[in-house]
């Protein structure tokens, strides 16, 4: 029980009381505690049902969970098609590529706003997190019209400048997919290793420094072993989500028959002949993404079983001090810009374009007299898209709120709690992201329409708990990875001075870890606005939300209006991000340094 | 004379069955406004849905019609059978393609109707199940700035011609061809795919994108659908389409679910639908018209063509072409 508590002790100590239980031994073990019991409960309502409808489903010949009989039929359907593994080949390479890519460059970044001198580190901030609040569809239809072979602006600019007889960039290609998503999935990183890289002594660098290290060395000795856990964490949601991701592979692979494993989860959901969704097929796909995220989330267990390796906030020492870039603050500040002009920029200008013309089209002078405020001005007339506006933003900010609450306490839980079942707690919060949306949204279906003493099916309430669900992983592993780095020492020191452990937690706790948290709310608010798959599912007669509205836009023909939607998201949202960086300035508190 | 008998028989039959059908009409009408709005399940977007609202409100304002768009047939087939079997009832009308009836119909979820009570035309109801409310009509669409109209293929065989490789797009489904085949038969249609497959098309998750990527030059031309190629045709791109030789196409049809809380209501928007005036209210809307109905535009679009399409009973059939040309299409990418 104390072994958590008394981080000074030897290994061969904890060993020792982890065989005894406690100091003396005499104590029984701890029960599952209030907190612990509150949150098995809510998870298991929360993320079990869905599983077990899930797994249900998959035998199910029908794929219906409710249906009759149990069968093999679908494991054999997709684990007998050779074609499901040349399914997974691109998907392994697309999900890696992505992995390393977003992880080199949201790492990157982060450091360089998090730990380096770097000037308009408020400006910066906004820069990354913008690319968040832009549907991946959106971006990736707005590289097509940059970078496609045939016709796209940037491949005609650099035809003309270099006469080139045919366009230098190809988006159509693997190449292409990895690249769209890397930009769309590098503020997700920045946001899970930014407070990792806040939260570490620069002792450590400096103590490095001293002693002519290297900058490989200090990589490889000091900051990938600090940052492991949010490392991991950050690789692990990465690879599951690239592995499941439809909107750049279906815009950008798609067209040049560049199939993964998420196109068939769409085909299976969408268009699968004999006129209903295969989702026995869906669920036993799904069962091979739960096993690879349990085996993740062992690994995660185990590597951060040791917790005290990873603390580097503790009652002395501890310096938050930036490191000076000197000479190179011109090329740190290209960097953040270039990340910027590529993920945001450009393809908000093609969108901004395509916002602006009767129908979609390259630039090019011919389209300058047809240009129109027509879609913007229909938009903002639209009612259905004001109600769907609302909706939208009090679902997301309802849902943000909840969840990084529950993420504390997940946190909470795990890493400082006495009680039994921690591991359980830790490994339901992560399974969500296993679970395809479509699975999530059928399984909530169900459970709605069969318990309806809660009336919430088909009103938007079913999405705020859908999107608690969903989002629970990315926020927990998060807030955990933060928790991670603050010796509980702290804690024990506000306690030693006469303070209850709820006021450790508010004045000690909550302040140092409220920058990852105001960050995780912002991505769950991001990415709550932008969530499709779920959302349309779940639609009911008045729930729809800016993104069902968007989608409505761009399948209907009218891409257009669907691009006017995203350059009115990116607006709002840089709103909402200038405002955080404001408050950041006037509520220090709530600023990053 | 005998000829002239059995017509004015006929004649003075369906002249005396109008009034008391009208009548019957005006009764379900009255009943159904003290009920529940009718829940209408279909896929059109939000904004088309709420005009052919509006157009049946102005015949009966007292009527409400509600529309949860689900999208896709698989989804309205899903989300039927889940509501009917946790909460017993689903929307009242159920609009999607046959195979997706088919599988409400062989759960015992649809209801049977009496389509000529209702005044719906014999020809639009295959059984008393379903009724037909538009149909999605494959054309071929080229861009008028890189083909001429007479360089734009005007059959298949032109369609297939490989001085087409690079320049073409299509639908990521091979729906065209398996509904070829009832018409061609299934070699032909599958050696026709394969052809196809030699071009290298580009593939689009849906027709709406593969028609604007014509409009905007990304290819010279596309295998899509009427409806999908109406929208940049009308904001002014520079794009033709016309019907091919045999021209594949997928009827949509309409039918009542069991335990409607509606029943009379959807009755009478059914048969709304089914009249002149909603059928053109429905096309103008989405642009899907029923080629059944001959002043819709998609009808005269049509007119004369050879259609091809399998009949509703053989969706299973369809089902597995599908499954098989699909997997074909796929291989679009070891093409490359």
């Amino acid at each position: 029980m104390l072994r958590w508590r008394l981080p000074w002790l030897t290994r061969k100590r904890q060993a020792a009381l982890k065989f005894s239980g406690t100091p003396s031994g005499g104590l029984a073990k701890p029960g599952l505690g209030p907190l612990n019991l509150g949150l098995l409960l809510l998870l298991l309502y929360l993320v079990a049902v869905p599983l077990l409808l899930l797994l249900v489903a998959s035998f199910k010949p029908t794929g219906l969970p409710l249906d009759e009989g149990f069968s093999l039929v679908h494991f054999k359907a997709v684990y007998g098609d050779a074609g499901f593994y040349a399914l997974l080949r691109n998907t392994a390479v697309f999900a890696i590529g992505c992995t390393v890519c977003a992880l080199g460059t949201g790492g990157v970044l982060a450091w360089l706003v998090e730990r380096t001198d770097l000037p308009f580190k408020g400006a910066a901030r906004v820069m990354i997190a913008l690319p968040m609040v832009l549907p991946p569809f959106l971006l990736a239809m707005g590289w097509a019209l940059l970078a496609s072979p045939r016709n796209g602006s940037l491949n005609e600019l650099l035809k003309s400048l270099l006469a080139l007889d045919q366009g230098p960039l190809n988006i159509y290609s693997l190449g292409g997919m990895v690249f769209v998503e890397t930009l769309a999935l590098v503020p997700s990183v920045y946001l899970i290793l930014a407070g990792a890289f806040r939260n570490m002594d620069p002792a450590l660098e400096e103590a490095a420094m001293a002693s002519g290290a290297r900058w490989s060395d200090m990589i490889t000795r000091i900051f990938i072993p600090m940052l492991a856990p949010a490392l991991f964490a950050a690789a692990a949601y990465l690879l599951i989500v690239g592995c499941l991701v439809f909107d750049v592979p279906g815009t950008l692979g798609m067209p040049v028959g560049l199939f993964v494993v998420s196109s068939r989860i769409v085909y299976l959901a969408t268009d699968q002949s004999g006129g209903t969704s295969a989702y026995g097929q869906i669920a036993a796909i799904g069962t091979s993404f739960l096993l690879l995220l349990m085996a993740l989330a062992w690994g995660y267990r185990r590597m951060t079983a040791q917790a005290n390796r990873f603390v580097t906030v503790t009652g002395k020492g501890f310096r938050p001090r930036e490191l000076k870039l000197g000479a190179f603050k011109p090329v740190a500040l290209g960097l953040v810009a270039l990340y910027f002009v590529l993920a945001v920029l450009a393809p908000l200008c093609l969108l901004a374009w395509t916002s602006l013309t009767p129908y979609l089209a390259p630039v090019s002078w011919e389209m300058l007299p047809k240009l129109g405020l027509d879609q913007h001005r229909a938009l903002l007339q639209n009612t259905r898209m004001g109600q769907a506006a609302w909706t939208s933003l009090w679902v997301s900010v309802l849902s943000a709120s909840v969840v990084t609450i529950l993420a504390l306490l997940v946190a909470w839980a795990v890493l400082r709690g006495k009680g039994r079942g921690r591991n359980l707690i830790d490994t339901l919060s992560f399974m969500p992201l296993a679970i395809p949306g479509t699975m999530i949204g059928m399984a909530l279906v169900y459970v709605y329409l069969t318990f309806s003493a809660v009336p919430i099916y088909g009103t938007a309430w079913i999405l705020v708990i859908a999107y608690v669900t969903v989002y629970l992983s990315f926020s927990s592993r998060t807030a955990s990875a933060t928790l991670i780095q603050l010796h509980p020492e702290l804690e024990e020191a506000a306690r030693t001075c006469g303070g209850t452990p709820a006021y450790a937690v508010r004045r000690i706790v909550l302040p140092l870890m409220l920058p990852a948290l105001v960050g995780a709310w912002v991505w769950v608010v991001a990415h709550v606005m932008r969530e499709l798959s779920t959302a349309l599912l779940l639609q009911g007669d008045d729930n729809a939300t800016v993104a069902v509205q968007l989608w409505s836009y761009w399948s209907g023909g009218e891409p257009n209006k669907a691009a006017a939607v995203g350059v009115w998201l990116v607006l709002a949202m840089t709103v909402v991000t200038v405002v955080w960086q404001w408050l950041s300035v006037r509520r220090p508190e709530l600023a990053p340094n | 004379m005998k000829t002239a008998l059995t017509l004015a028989i006929v004649l003075a039959v369906g002249l005396a069955s109008f009034p008391a059908a009208a009548q019957s009409l005006a009764e379900l009408a009255s009943a159904a406004e003290k009920k529940p709005p009718v829940s209408w399940y279909e896929s059109s977007p939000a904004d088309q849905g709420d005009k052919v609202i509006a157009a049946f409100a102005k015949k009966h304002p007292g009527l409400k019609v509600r529309q949860t768009r689900l999208v896709g047939g698989n989804e309205l087939a899903v989300r039927t059978v889940q509501e009917m079997q946790a909460r017993g009832y689903t929307g009242d009308v159920l609009t999607g393609g046959a195979d997706h009836l088919f599988q409400i119909k062989g759960r015992g979820y649809l209801e049977s109707v009496n389509w000529a009570a209702l005044n719906v035309p014999k020809a639009l109801n295959p059984n008393p199940f379903m009724m037909a409310t538009a149909a999605s009509v494959y054309v071929v669409a080229w861009n008028s700035k890189k083909l001429s109209d007479a360089e734009a293929p005007s059959t298949w065989e032109q369609v297939l011609d490989p001085k087409w490789t690079n320049r073409m797009g299509s639908w990521v489904r091979a729906a065209a061809f398996a509904q070829l085949a009832a018409t061609q038969g299934p070699d032909t249609a599958r050696k026709q795919l394969e052809r196809f497959i030699a071009l290298k098309p580009m593939l689009f998750k849906s027709t709406f994108p593969l028609a604007q990527a014509v409009g905007s030059g990304e290819i010279d031309l596309g295998i899509g659908f009427y409806h999908s190629t109406l929208p940049p045709m009308n904001a002014g791109a520079p794009i033709k389409m016309r019907a091919l030789d045999v021209v594949p196409m997928h009827i949509i049809y309409s039918g009542i679910s069991k335990n409607a809380r509606n029943p009379e209501g959807a009755r009478v928007f059914l048969s709304w639908l089914a009249s002149e005036e909603g059928a053109l209210a429905y096309e103008d809307a989405t642009g899907r018209g029923n080629p059944m109905m001959p002043k819709t535009k998609t009808a005269q679009f049509i007119k004369g063509k050879k259609l091809s399409e399998w009949p509703p009973e053989k969706s299973e059939e369809l089902g597995a072409l599908n499954e098989h040309y699909n997997k074909l299409l796929e291989t679009v990418g070891a093409a490359r």
